[in-house]
């Protein structure tokens, strides 16, 4: 998988890497999480196990299909608020530093249970200036514990390299982040 | 700045892309119908996965298409949960589902008593099951219906 595109979504400020002829990651995803049922449907099934594991309690796929929906619906919307707002100074209030945390176990009294699943990441490069890479619905506690969610860490590498290629010189404000609601 | 070179490289390189807000506009204006349509997409898909355990037909979207007589494809669309789907086909999809996939709730007739006298007056209903049939009449049924109903004819068709 390469980088085919990068696309705008505010100039300057916040950019979506599209890999090979997909649409950019940041559209696709929000497709996938509001219009794309027969995804959600396979998604939840297959994993299952994780949505009826004690770290997010016992939910029903329908259930979980529809916070889906409805947090995803929500996150885009604050996307939009932010970006009509223009104050690139918010956009760094919403993403957090992807830490060590987010790879490695963390017992669960530091972890909130809650059903926020859906993740965007991204590249910072500056102070207010991002690229996202990709995005993912994280059942589990660590990134680690499923290939879907490793394989977010790799998109991140890519994005990284191709940000090299670009001219990326100063890695004092980079770092891998993400947006949770 | 920092990176001030690779951020006007990238605003050279990059497309600027706003179709993401023109679905949140669409949203928007249409919820209650996309709404609904992704519950009835999910009803479907966790009916053929139903079926498919219990090796019941139609268990696949290719074996309810089959049945429907409709092509693969807008079986696949349906399941997307983005499709504005007929009361035709929405009444065909339940009865070889053999599933409810819409239901009023009796509020409308609990809270409007008055208007639920004259309702009954005119179709002598009983059940959910029978509002759903009168939700299916014909497009010329419905009109002089609507005329008799005045705006009971939004509160069905909502």
């Amino acid at each position: 998988m390469r980088i085919g595109a990068i696309f705008a979504i505010q100039q300057s400020t916040l950019f979506s890497v599209a890999y090979d002829n997909e649409l950019m990651e940041f559209k696709r995803l929000f497709d996938l999480w509001i219009s794309e049922i027969e995804y959600l449907e396979n998604f939840f099934e297959e994993n299952k196990d994780d949505l009826n594991s004690n770290f997010y309690g016992s939910i029903s796929i329908e259930e979980a299909i529809e916070r889906t929906r409805k947090q995803a619906i929500g996150f885009r919307k604050k996307f939009l608020q932010l970006i009509q707002e223009a104050d690139p100074n918010k956009l760094q209030s919403i993403f957090r530093p992807l830490s060590n945390s987010s790879y490695q176990l963390k017992s669960l009294s530091k972890e909130k249970s809650k059903a926020d699943w859906l993740r965007i990441y991204a590249v910072r490069i500056s102070e207010n200036t991002y690229v996202i890479s990709r995005g993912a619905i994280k059942l589990t506690q660590t990134m680690n514990e499923r290939p879907h969610l490793q394989a977010e860490l790799q998109k991140l590498e890519i994005t990284k390299r191709f940000l090299i290629e670009n001219g990326l010189t100063d890695e004092s404000d980079f770092g891998f982040f993400e947006f949770e609601p | 700045m920092k990176n001030q070179f690779l951020i006007e490289n990238l605003n050279q390189l990059a497309q600027v892309d706003t179709t993401w807000m023109d679905d949140v506009t669409f949203y928007k204006n249409n919820r209650n119908w996309l709404d609904r349509s992704a519950k009835i997409a999910l009803k479907i898909l966790r009916t053929l996965r139903e079926n498919k355990n219990k090796a019941h037909h139609p268990n696949s979207q290719k074996e309810l298409a089959d049945t429907m007589g409709v092509s693969p494809q807008y079986i696949n669309k349906i399941a997307k949960g983005t499709e504005n789907l007929t009361l035709e086909t929405i009444s065909r999809l339940e009865n070889v589902l053999n599933v409810q996939l819409i239901e009023l709730t009796n509020n409308y007739l609990i809270t409007n008593t008055y208007e639920q006298i004259e309702f009954e007056g005119l179709f002598s209903f009983s059940s959910q099951q029978q509002i759903i049939e009168i939700m299916i009449m014909s497009q010329q049924e419905m009109a002089n219906w609507s005329n008799q109903a005045g705006e009971y004819s939004y509160a069905m068709a909502a």
